[in-house]
């Protein structure tokens, strides 16, 4: 389980190479044009934030990376192959948790499905999807049906599926946009837990400035129009953090000043 | 249509109740304090509804004796003995199973055909354009209009009332099939290709259970279609079943026999639908709109 | 460019079908399937004016007729069912019962009574189509958010107005659903009608024109009732589309 990748034949990255290169990515909607020009390395066993104001496609640029949708211009290479389809070393957590677990399928047949494609073992797959839901701390719900679940469980059981399968890379679209206070706090301590234990990659989007220092390596800030890369900002926070202690330090509420006033002065143009 | 067995439903007692949450494990098998009153309602509400058919039963049997219409109308109990002497009678039970048989042949040549087509046409949107305009046309023309046309073709034959139940009641099922497929949430879909659910599983956890709502409310109204084009093609038609014989005690006046086999044609009607639901139930038990939930 | 694609898209098909059947049928000699041609040659003459006056008129207006009354009654009576919560749920086993005979069971009934004149006819279209208009409003009227009421107890709306601003609108979208079921089925009860009824009415005339042998007639009959209720049908979703113009934009 701690292995990250293993259905795939390439060696694991080395922490700090490249893992998804995006180079010159833009795209329009029609004669709209959202993404401007927007390159970044993600490296590995890195946590990449993405910020930016409502609007500005980073859900978009987040569909481009996984090959969801195809750029108009640029491309996305995961470890120098070229993106076009969803990776198989990749896996993603949707914004909208409740349309993306199967209402007809139990949490345990949920976080199994993507694994039955492969050709692991029945009681393998079961042993796999079981030790993911334990890692999320569902252990007691496996027979449970999404609907019959919180918002944040259900969101865990998402996230839980994402890591049964074993990702070298993990992408997730503002995951903790609509739970409350503290179950946000929670899921991100557990996002940081797991992404340690396992060694994955995470490239997380959100709307919130704090969440996003609080979690990341590095934030990215998007804004301008068309969409650019703002700012790339290195959070050198360490590896353990804590909801309190790490954000009351002087050196978060730095960090989160910075990406405040980058935002705000994309929204608020007047002031430049 | 294979649905995957999965999606069939646990035995009822199984499936957890929703919004009991975390705790939703019983305790004792000692009924809950909430269930024995909703034990309780359910019982005044059958009482209630048995109420209201004695109710109607009455007001017939007023109606019958009452003096405005003289005796044209017969009373329930006249056609409750009428119905009980036609039960009797091998005509009775051979007119029944000719419809239903001619009814079931019907709807399974259209659900052959109307289902899969309708998924098919629903995937591709470039079908789904070139087709409109001509299922638009015969989705909303009258087909018993053709009846007179398949009467001189076939004779008041199996086929000829086929031919028409087929014309009649394949839309609705091809058109439901067809919204089936353009229902299915993109988000899902998005999850099966970058969990690289294989095409199989993709069909049988996916497809199969995103499309069974729409296309079992199609099966319902072409069954109820087909119900209703089988009496009309026996009634005008004289092919053999209910609508012939209902026609034929028309005939003879024997007006406790006609309502005898009206209100057997309403029985068909009731537990064809009946049949539906159930299955519909128990196919769709997680959906939000069957548990009961709020959507 | 794009529009025109679109168009073309939708038409070639029914292009090719309409043109399949006109040369196929050509040199038709079967008796059952003349040409295409000649059927249309016969739809002017038959229908352009006399037969306009003489038999659609009438069947439009029962039809329009029955459907009126349906709507009329399956939206007050669904509106006060959907209120009444208890005797809605005693009467469901009789409404459904009511709704699963199929309609043409009733017609010796309804002859019975009404004869076999335009009485009889709007009373079973309208019987027929009470029921899909009726319980769709039950649901419509279920349906609606508690939030709404609650708003509208806050602002002490009458019961009028409730059922006039809330019940009404919300039930709309199930409302028309279930009338576009009833025109359906409208239109096979008024065929069928009049085909066993009085002389008067595109049914009868189909019907008598296949009894006399007339080919070509009966279908310019058949094709006319097709277009009838094509153009119903369309009639139907304009209104639809206008007055909920609201829904749709909404679910877009
Ligand atoms: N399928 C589409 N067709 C046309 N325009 C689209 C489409 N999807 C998104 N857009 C437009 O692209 C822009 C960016 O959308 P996107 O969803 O990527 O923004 P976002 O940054 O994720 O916003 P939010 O933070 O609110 O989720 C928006 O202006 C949106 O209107
Ligand atoms: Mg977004």
């Amino acid at each position: 389980m701690n292995q990250p990748a293993a259905n795939q034949e390439l060696p694991a990255p080395q922490p700090g190479q490249t893992l998804l290169s995006v180079r010159n990515v833009s795209k329009k909607y029609g004669p709209n044009e959202i993404l401007g020009d927007i390159s970044v390395d993600v490296r590995a066993g890195e946590f990449l934030c993405i910020v930016g104001p409502s609007g500005a496609g980073k859900t978009t640029l987040l569909q481009c990376l996984s090959g969801l949708l195809a750029p108009t211009s640029g491309s996305v290479s995961l470890r120098g192959v070229e993106v076009s389809e969803p990776p198989a070393e990749m896996a993603i957590v949707f914004q909208d948790y409740s349309r993306s677990l199967m209402p007809w399928l139990s949490v345990l047949d949920n976080v199994a499905l993507p694994l039955r494609s492969t050709k692991m073992a029945k009681a393998e797959i079961k042993k796999k999807s079981t030790a993911a839901l334990e890692e999320v701390g569902l252990a007691g719900h496996l027979d449970k049906y999404p609907w019959q679940l919180s918002g944040g469980m259900q969101q865990r059981v998402a996230i839980a599926r994402a890591l049964a399968f074993e990702p070298a890379i993990v992408l997730m679209d503002e995951p903790f946009a609509s739970v409350d206070a503290q179950t946000r706090s929670d899921l991100e301590d557990l996002t940081l837990k797991v992404k340690q234990h396992l060694g994955i990659t995470i490239v997380l989007v959100t709307h919130d400035i704090d969440e996003a220092v609080y979690l990341s390596d590095r934030v990215l800030v998007l804004g301008g129009r068309p969409t650019e890369v703002v700012d790339l900002i290195e959070t050198h926070l360490g590896e353990d953090r804590d909801q309190i202690t790490t954000k009351s330090t002087p050196q978060f509420a730095e960090l989160r000043a910075r990406v405040y006033q980058e935002i705000r002065r994309q929204t608020v143009p007047a002031q430049s | 249509m294979s649905t995957s067995p999965n999606a069939v439903a646990p035995p009822r007692s199984e499936v957890p109740e929703a919004g009991l949450g975390a705790k939703g494990r019983r305790i004792s098998d000692r009924p809950s304090p909430v269930q024995s009153s909703r034990q309780h309602r359910r019982t005044r509400t059958v009482l209630w509804q048995l109420f209201a058919i004695l109710a109607v039963l009455l007001i017939w049997q007023m109606a019958a004796v009452s003096p405005l219409v003289g005796d044209a109308l017969p009373g329930p109990l006249q056609v409750a003995t009428a119905m009980v002497g036609l039960w009797g009678t091998t005509s009775y039970w051979t007119a029944v199973l000719t419809t239903v048989k001619v009814w079931a042949t019907g709807l399974a040549i259209c659900t052959v055909v109307g289902i899969p087509l309708g998924l098919l046409i629903g995937i591709s949107l470039n079908a789904t354009r070139s087709t409109r305009w001509v299922i638009d046309f015969f989705r909303t023309i009258p087909t018993i209009a053709l009846l007179p046309l398949v009467l001189l073709l076939f004779g008041p034959s199996m086929n000829m009332e086929i031919t028409l139940i087929v014309l009649s009641a394949v839309w609705p099922l091809l058109i439901q099939s067809m919204y089936a497929v353009k229902q299915v949430e993109p988000v899902l879909k998005w999850v099966a290709r970058v969990f690289r659910v294989s095409r199989r599983d993709r069909i049988r956890f996916l497809w199969a259970p995103s499309v069974t709502l729409l296309v079992t409310t199609g099966m319902r109204l072409a069954a109820t279609i087909a119900l209703l084009m089988t009496v009309s093609a026996e009634y005008i038609g004289g092919a053999a079943g209910l609508g012939k014989q209902l026609a034929a005690s028309e005939q003879t006046f024997n007006r406790p026999e006609v309502i005898a086999y009206a209100i057997t044609a309403g029985i068909l009607g009731l537990g064809i639908n009946m049949v539906i639901v159930f299955v519909q139930h128990r196919l769709l038990w997680w959906h939000p709109m069957i548990r009961g939930a709020r959507a | 460019m794009k529009a025109l694609k679109n168009i073309l898209w939708e038409l070639w098909l029914p292009i090719v079908l309409v043109g399949l059947w006109l040369v196929l049928s050509a040199g038709s000699k079967t008796f059952y399937f003349p040409p295409l041609a000649r059927i249309m040659d016969k739809f002017v003459h038959v229908w352009f004016f006399d037969g306009i006056l003489k038999d659609l008129t009438p069947s439009l207006g029962r039809i329009l007729l029955g459907f009126i009354l349906a709507l009329v009654v399956g939206v007050a009576g669904g509106t006060l069912l959907g209120l009444l919560r208890r005797t809605e749920e005693a009467l469901r086993p009789v409404l459904e019962f009511l709704r699963s005979t199929p309609g043409v069971a009733l017609l010796p009934i309804a002859t019975l009574f009404l004869g076999v004149g335009q009485e009889m006819k709007v009373f079973m279209i309208a019987l027929a189509c009470t029921w899909p208009i009726l319980l769709n409003t039950i649901d419509g009227v279920r349906s609606v958010e508690p939030v709404l009421l609650q708003v509208a107890r806050s602002y002490r709306m009458t019961m009028w107005e409730r059922i006039r601003f809330i019940y009404i609108p919300n039930a709309s979208p199930q409302i028309f659903a279930g009338g576009r079921l009833s025109l359906a089925i409208a239109a096979v009860v008024m065929v069928v009608t009049e085909m066993i009824g009085s002389p008067g009415g595109v049914g009868y005339f189909v019907l008598n024109a296949q009894r006399n042998f007339d080919i070509l007639s009966m279908w310019t009959g058949i094709i006319m009732l097709g277009l009838l209720g094509y153009l119903l049908n369309l009639a139907f979703r304009l209104a639809e589309n206008r007055i909920l113009r609201w829904h749709h934009i909404k679910n877009a």
